[in-house]
């Protein structure tokens, strides 16, 4: 019993640290650039600075800026500190965990690219109300003091390493922490499999159950968005599905506490039941309205596994089986990140105790005796500076849009592998490894797609066709491997094998689209036909 | 805002919260425990294999529907529930023929028994067209054109209305000459890809 939990709670522990790493870094380093290279002031201004257009502005940086839940809370907290209203701070923490551009790419390509648009819309619907509201009732605290910005220069760089990693082993540290460990307990409180059977269209109480699980789990915008997709694959409820996005992507029980200490009981309950009340409304307005045409309900979801427990009880050899799957995971999701995260809670835990440390932070904050600028090295302001950080970074999202959604040439050859051990684990009754598999080969399924969509500006409802056929097979190899039927394994895995042949085919004979003519396309639809 | 009428608020969004976790988190009861019988999700047992058996269905049904005789009778099976929990394995509800003639199912499962109609299967086989024909190894130049041919065609069944049965048929049969083309369309589609994919 006791190993069953503290397995169970190890590995989706290590799996929530590896998905979160990338996200709470980049949050690190925009609130470091705001603190170090904006102040306050400028900060104020980026976000509206109380105008009208603060709460739109805030939604909009959120939507560009590649952050989680997790990783958003170092930046709200820099931005309660520069004394942006709190109406604007709603808006910016509840779009940026939602939204980037490559969870919009990937959820583009899952369902009818209206229902990812209306979900955008319902979300901005969401902030507007919520912040509107927070700026009608609770004024915004007093700004405290503003430290004096850094000089510009090797000490100005110098500063925002050390605001990143003052901000990990502090007080955004905790609460980061203190979100993943949360979301870790309900994933264990709940038996593997739980939810399955709960999310049909056809259940009412879908959105409902949704948003009361949801609200303290913590799940990435891309993680969101594939089970968004799955879950309109399986015509699951659509209300449901809205609940997951905005309640499970967008907080976290980390963020709830940042608000607790920061505003206080009162103001958090109402603005968590608005917040609920809300989105649960929405689900049920757009449920209906969106729902996929022509998808036969598959009477189960997939959707939340990942949020449950990750054993059944009673299985055993739990040690090896968790370690060997960490494993896995770490070599499909690491990305190198991980390293750099804890490379800076390493550093802000244990270089502190060192005399330097104290040298090198009075060395930080005080002003240059050097000449700073004059000949070549001219002295770019601090705006221009902070500017292009946060441009690079929505560049550098953009950019890794590409590199995540390769083009099928590159694609391909790894996905031939995945999909081979999915055949082969399938067929040698390796119930676990091919299930493990099954997931990845779906995951590159979706990531074909995006790559030809994000090449071509659309993808041929050819192509579309055979990989959802694809993906069809594949649901239907993890249905017998789940019920472990040796019987009908070895006819499935073949048909699988069959339908990725053909859709590699498909993808493989890509035409090359001359650039005037997809800039036409590009004007006509912006969209991916369906 | 006063103290008092803060602490009011509160009351009343504590209300609402705890009313929305009650909903939510409420126990869940089985079907034998609430007495109601919860019906499948729509199933595909009556989707064709591939693209020529579809094309010959759909042939036939029309052949019913436009015929002087009698509409032939639903289709009509029986599926037993099947709960799978195997350890290690997700435990959820998938669906499984039966013969109830042949064979007796288990103590306490869940039978339901599924009728088609012949307007329903001559839908949903003309949806399933596409997606059964990207399971086979049909050009993309043809498979658009059996997109084109069951997008046609849906719309037009989409059109046809009446109470009942005989209703909707009598209107079939007023229609008779467009399905007939469509459907020829689909033949020839299907015929110079037979061997490929029968």
């Amino acid at each position: 019993m006791l190993e069953y939990y503290f397995y169970g709670a190890g590995l989706r522990l290590g799996q929530s640290i590896v998905y979160a790493s990338l996200w709470i870094v980049i949050g690190l380093l925009i609130a470091a650039v705001f603190r170090c290279m904006l102040g306050p002031e400028k900060v104020r201004t980026l976000f509206g600075d109380g105008t009208r257009r603060g709460i739109l502005t805030g939604w909009l940086i959120g939507m560009l800026l590649p952050v989680c839940s997790l990783g958003v809370i170092p930046i709200v907290r820099e931005l309660q500190r520069s004394g942006v209203k709190g109406g604007t701070i709603i808006a910016f923490a509840l779009t940026a965990p939602l939204f980037n551009p490559m969870s919009v790419l990937y959820g583009l390509t899952l369902s009818d690219p209206i229902a990812i648009i209306c979900f955008s819309l319902c979300a901005l619907v969401i902030v507007s109300f919520l912040g509107l509201l927070w700026d009608r009732f609770f004024a915004t605290p007093p700004i405290e003091q503003p430290e004096p910005l850094p000089t510009p220069g090797i000490k100005r760089i110098a500063a925002v390493g050390h605001n990143m990693i003052r901000e990990i082993t502090g007080a955004s540290g905790a609460y980061i922490l203190f979100g993943i460990l949360c979301s870790v307990l309900i994933a264990v409180s709940f038996e593997k499999g739980h939810l399955q059977g709960e999310v049909e269209r056809d259940n009412w109480k879908a959105p409902i159950t949704v948003a009361a699980i949801a609200l303290p789990i913590y799940s990435t915008p891309l993680l969101a968005m594939s089970q968004i997709g799955g879950m309109f694959q399986h015509g699951n409820s659509i209300g449901a599905a809205f609940s997951l996005l905005i309640l499970g992507a967008g907080t976290n029980m980390g963020l709830v506490a940042w608000f607790i200490r920061s505003f206080g009981w009162v103001r958090t309950l109402s603005f968590l039941i608005m917040l609920a009340v809300t989105t649960i409304g929405l689900a049920y307005a757009i449920s209906e309205p969106l729902y996929p045409k022509g998808i036969e309900a598959a009477g189960h979801s997939h959707a939340f596994d990942v949020y449950n427990h990750p054993f059944h009880y009673g299985q055993t050899d739990l040690s090896h089986v968790a370690l060997n799957r960490m494993k896995e995971f770490w070599k499909a999701h690491e990305l190198g990140v991980t390293w750099v995260l804890g490379g800076l809670v390493f550093v802000g835990l244990v270089l502190p105790r060192f005399r330097f440390w104290e040298k090198f932070e009075s060395w930080i904050q005080s002003p240059s005796d050097e000449k700073v600028g004059g000949g070549i090295d001219i002295l770019i302001p601090d705006w221009v500076l902070g500017a292009t950080v946060v441009a690079g970074l929505v560049a550098a999202s953009v950019a890794g849009a590409y590199l995540f959604y390769p083009s099928p040439d590159e694609l391909l050859p790894d996905m031939f592998n995945v999909n081979t051990e999915c055949v082969l684990e399938s067929k040698n009754e390796q119930w676990e490894s091919a299930e493990k598999w099954i997931g990845f080969a779906d995951d590159l399924s979706r990531r074909l797609e995006v790559g030809v969509f994000l090449r071509n500006g659309s993808v041929d409802p050819f192509k579309s066709a055979k990989a959802k056929t694809y993906r069809e097979k594949l649901d239907l190899v993890k249905q017998a491997v789940e019920q472990r039927d040796a019987e009908r394994i070895d006819e499935l895995a073949m048909d699988l094998s069959n339908a990725y042949t053909r859709m590699s085919k498909a993808f493989k004979e890509e035409e090359i689209i001359p650039i005037e003519q997809l800039m036409k396309k590009r004007r006509r639809s912006p969209l991916p036909q369906k | 805002m006063s103290v008092k009428r803060q602490h009011g608020y509160l009351a009343v969004l504590i209300c609402m919260l705890g009313m929305v976790f009650l909903a939510g988190c409420e126990k869940k009861q089985s079907a034998a425990e609430t007495g109601e019988a919860k019906g499948p999700p729509k199933l595909a047992f009556h989707k064709p294999r591939n693209f020529g058996l579809a094309v010959e269905r759909i042939r036939e049904i029309h052949k019913s529907l436009v015929g002087e005789e009698e509409m032939a009778a639903p289709i009509s099976y029986t599926v037993v529930e099947v709960n799978h929990a195997h350890p290690g394995g997700s435990p959820h509800v998938h669906y499984e023929l039966i013969d109830l003639e042949t064979e007796t199912p288990a103590d306490g499962a869940v039978t339901h028994s599924i009728s088609i109609d012949a307007f329903t299967e001559l839908n949903d086989v003309v949806k399933w067209l596409p997606n059964i024909a990207s399971d086979s190894d049909m050009g993309p130049k043809e498979w658009k054109q059996v997109k084109e041919a069951a997008d046609q065609l849906t719309a037009q069944l989409e059109k046809l209305t009446g109470e009942n049965s005989a209703a909707k048929r009598k209107n079939y049969q007023t229609e008779a000459e467009s399905f007939d083309k469509a459907i020829g369309k689909l033949e020839a589609l299907a015929k110079p890809n037979a061997a490929a994919i029968l």
